[in-house]
């Protein structure tokens, strides 16, 4: 089982850097945002499956505040864009 | 009826305090009580109070039911648009009306119809909806939605 | 059977992000990068996490675990919606960009 586990954690990070290919190219402002909140997903995803690799629980505690700080950092960025923003 | 909508929100948070503890023996009971209790009086403005209709839930479980289907449907649909060789996609915005009156329904619509792949909430103004659409056959599903027809059923 | 739901569960959660992943790349508008990016990592986290219950059989973290899912699935539409309304702002305030299309549903009457 464990075999699984760490291909999906090279898995996910393999995605994460072509995610970031996006975040660093992206025309716009919004791209990089939406880029960054896969980013932020994946995350969550590869945090809790380490947690079972290492035997840890308390990792899961640490994917929930990611998840909530991961959310309060889209939306205020998104309220920076919406209110005219930066030119990017 | 006053009093049990009132343990609701203690009981809740509660439930969070204990799952988050990973045990339950007297201190940690004792320590929940005081922490949710004292939560719960310093945001007792900012938390809706509104009845809570028991008879209502098997419909509720039902709608997640439903949403999860739809949500699978959906995401195989998009799927195949995103892999297939030549991307074909009509995305367009559309305006809909919507009939349900509580404001905890229309945002639960409004989540639905974003969950669900290849529609996209954008606003939501009094009983307005804008929907961007990935491709033009969404929209007959959009208007004449199930969603819709349900969280009726349950207002109703 | 149990190792082989598990097996199955996490090997489309993958796809599913993969599929996200592909769509961010080729879609050519914001908001059909909206749609597909955003949208795949919500089966695909809800399949991945179901995987990790499976396998930790109950108990509390079990239960942690599906907050985690609460988590996700109630912040996840938010965000996607504040980014697809800031992205409607932003294209409505620019001057040099032909606007959106707009497709009037009018028969609406009977739901």
């Amino acid at each position: 089982m464990h075999g699984l586990f760490f291909f999906s954690i090279v898995f996910l990070a393999i995605t994460i850097m072509i995610c970031s290919y996006r975040a660093v190219k992206g025309p716009k402002a919004t791209d990089r945002l939406i880029a960054i909140n896969v980013i932020g997903t994946k995350t969550v995803v590869l945090i809790c499956i380490i947690s079972f690799i290492l035997k840890e629980t308390y990792f899961i505690d640490v994917v929930l505040v990611y998840a909530l700080i991961s959310f309060v950092s889209s939306t205020v960025i998104s309220k920076h864009i919406e209110n005219g923003g930066t030119k990017i | 009826m006053k009093k049990s909508i009132a343990l609701i929100w203690p009981g809740l948070l509660l439930l969070f305090w204990i799952i988050l503890c990973e045990k339950y023996n007297f201190e940690v009971l004792l320590i929940g009580i005081v922490v949710a209790v004292t939560v719960y009086y310093l945001n007792r403005n900012f938390l809706p109070n509104r009845e809570l209709k028991i008879h209502k839930l098997p419909l509720y479980a039902l709608y997640v039911i439903l949403l999860l289907k739809e949500i699978v449907l959906a995401n195989i649909s998009v799927a195949k648009i995103v892999l297939s060789p030549k991307i074909n996609v009509s995305p367009c915005i559309v305006k809909i009306k919507t009939q349900l009156n509580s404001s905890l329904h229309r945002a639960i619509l409004a989540n639905s119809i974003t969950l669900t792949p290849g529609t996209l909430t954008l606003q939501l103004t009094d009983d307005e909806l804008v929907i961007h659409c990935l491709v033009k056959e969404n929209i007959p599903d959009l208007v004449d939605s199930k969603f819709e027809k349900l969280l009726l059923k349950i207002e109703g | 059977m149990k190792t082989m739901l598990i097996y199955l569960l996490m090997a489309g959660g993958l796809f599913f992000f993969l599929v996200g992943t592909v769509g961010l790349l080729r879609m050519k508008d914001v908001m059909t990068r909206v749609h597909s990016a955003a949208k795949c990592d919500t089966l695909g986290a809800l399949l991945c996490i179901t995987a990790l219950i499976l396998y930790s059989g109950g108990g509390f973290v079990g239960l942690k675990l599906i907050l985690v899912i609460v988590f996700l699935w109630t912040t996840n539409p938010t965000a996607t919606h504040l980014i697809g309304k800031a992205e409607l702002k932003r294209q409505q305030n620019a001057d040099n960009q032909e606007p959106f299309y707009w497709n009037e549903v009018e028969d609406h009457g009977d739901i």
